[in-house]
């Protein structure tokens, strides 16, 4: 019978809560996903582990952006992150490298996302500009 | 005439006969007179007068009928003239109908071709202001394009990691004060 996503998820969530992320840990995922035929649920997969973490109190934020960040703006990220999500006894800020938004920072979480890029202004000004005109 | 008579009457030169009249020679004429007459009166007068009342009525009737093909041929003529009449009456009626009708269709077809030409203009002019209207949204559409394209251009010419970290810095303050 195939397990289901969530059920992995959960698996996961407990085995890195308490051993924290390994090597290990990834290839036995990847193999199993691999195996199972179930890559295509990657994504997925990390959402949901994302949302345990989040309910267990560790937000993981991912943190796109085009240049490698600053110590210490990624300090103030994680301050203003601190104001955004009050229940997260831990925040932990990925960053996740992404030539597309120009410039600016998008974060994300597992059901939330903040998007403080120059590609979203500019999509936002096409949008605003354009609206209504189709 | 006998000429013994007219020898007798000749010879009495006295009263009457002094005038040349013979009283006998009369009588002789008066009998001979009497005997034709009854003679023809036996046999010729009826056949003869049967014979003129006969004309007399072919006449009659002829000229009966003569007059009543006249009557006829006046009343003929009145009716030929009557109905020659109506039919013109009629004709200059049909005339007049088909001169209106053929009107009234010339007035119809310029009224529909006037409406024909009134919507396809109404429609070539609203074909044209929605023509205009989607080349004016389009070319925004493109301005914005470009505009955009442009700025993203100059943004990731302009934008290094120093700037970046500054434009991560603002865009959070903004967040904090909005």
């Amino acid at each position: 019978m195939k397990t289901s996503r969530t059920t992995i998820a959960r698996i996961i969530t407990n085995q890195t809560l308490k051993s924290g992320s390994s090597k290990k840990l990834s290839q036995e995922i990847a193999a199993y996903l691999l195996g199972e035929r179930r890559v295509g649920e990657l994504d997925s997969l990390l959402r949901d582990v994302q949302a345990d973490w989040a309910e267990a109190g560790y937000a993981e934020v991912l943190a796109a952006s085009a240049h490698p960040i600053a110590p210490q703006v990624k300090a103030d990220i994680k301050s203003h992150l601190k104001r955004l999500l009050p229940d997260a006894k831990q925040i932990i800020v990925t960053e996740v490298r992404d030539p597309d938004v120009i410039g600016g920072v998008r974060l994300s979480t597992a059901n939330q996302q903040l998007d403080l890029t120059a590609r979203a202004k500019l999509n936002k000004f096409k949008r605003l500009t354009t609206s209504g005109k189709d | 005439m006998n000429p013994a008579l007219l020898t007798h009457f000749g010879a009495s030169s006295t009263g009457i006969g002094a005038l040349g009249f013979s009283g006998q020679a009369f009588l002789i004429q008066l009998v001979t007179f009497i005997l034709a007459y009854l003679v023809l009166r036996k046999y010729a007068f009826g056949p003869i007068l049967a014979m003129m009342e006969r004309r007399r009525e072919t006449i009659k009737s002829s000229v009966d009928l003569a007059a009543q093909l006249q009557k006829e041929k006046v009343e003929l003529d009145e009716k030929v003239e009557k109905t020659l009449h109506e039919a013109r009456v009629k004709a200059d009626d049909i005339i007049a109908q088909a001169q209106d009708s053929g009107r009234q269709a010339v007035r119809d077809a310029e009224e529909k071709a006037r409406q024909k030409t009134t919507g396809i203009l109404a429609e070539a002019e609203s074909r044209i202001v929605q023509d205009t209207s989607r080349a004016r949204k389009q070319l925004e559409k493109e301005l914005v394009s470009l505009i955009a394209d442009t700025t993203e251009a100059i943004i990731e010419e302009k934008v290094d990691a120093k700037k970046d970290a500054q434009l991560i810095e603002r865009s959070l303050k903004e967040r904090q004060a909005a």
